[in-house]
């Protein structure tokens, strides 16, 4: 019993590093997307200003993107 | 079944280590408390975007309703403008700290980054709060 129990809270937690994992790797998708468009702007000679507003552009077409999702017909 | 489970966790909490965890350049001239406030901003930023994405997928995979979509993508927006007011806050205490005082001019109390700070410290905490609501429901996926 105690070693079915030991088992199941074994599979629990490797569940939850599963899906720390996941929400981590969700972060780092999009935080790799937004580091290479702020170093190929870097590269470019863009001042930090630019920089700033180049980021703040893109996350903004990120948010713009979920105002055209259509509702449920 | 839990041999498959570890590989499994080890790969994706590598993935999930070893993500770039550098940070977007800030301008080293700033002064620290300044170069703080910014770097606070685009780490929200990070958290913005994360969230949009993480949201739509989950809209499109139906484990979230329309009404809650709605409630999230405005929420979101609420963030990004108040991250703009963060970095209008900061710019403009930038400006005054850069630009020599005019004479005769009445003289403004020296600006020492509070009001960006908390501005973007509160936004961060609510982006945060609410990326890991959209990344609970995420885990519905599987």
């Amino acid at each position: 019993m105690s070693a079915v129990l030991t088992e199941t809270l074994a599979e629990k937690a490797l569940l939850m590093v599963l899906d720390a994992g996941l929400d981590a790797f969700a972060r780092g998708v999009s935080r790799e997307a937004i580091l290479d468009t702020a170093a190929q702007m870097q590269a470019a000679g863009k001042s930090h200003d630019e920089i700033n507003a180049g980021i703040r552009a893109l996350v903004g077409e990120k948010v713009d993107a979920l105002d055209k999702v259509q509702p449920p017909a | 079944m839990r041999k498959i489970l570890v590989a499994a966790a080890l790969l994706v909490a590598g993935c999930g280590t070893f993500t770039p965890v550098g940070s977007i350049p800030v301008d080293p001239t700033l002064p620290p408390a300044a170069q703080a406030v910014q770097t606070t901003i685009n780490e929200s930023f990070v958290l913005v975007g994360a969230s949009a994405d993480v949201l739509l997928e989950n809209y499109n995979a139906g484990v979230v309703t329309w009404d809650e979509f709605v409630v999230q993508r405005g929420d979101l927006r609420t963030y990004l403008r108040d991250l703009d007011k963060a970095q209008g806050l900061l710019d403009a205490c930038v400006k005054q700290l850069r630009e020599p005082a005019k004479a005769g001019a009445p003289r403004a109390p020296p600006c020492d980054f509070t009001d960006p700070a908390r501005q973007a410290d509160l936004t961060k905490r609510l982006a945060t709060g609410l990326h890991r609501k959209i990344a609970e429901r995420r885990r519905e996926l599987k």
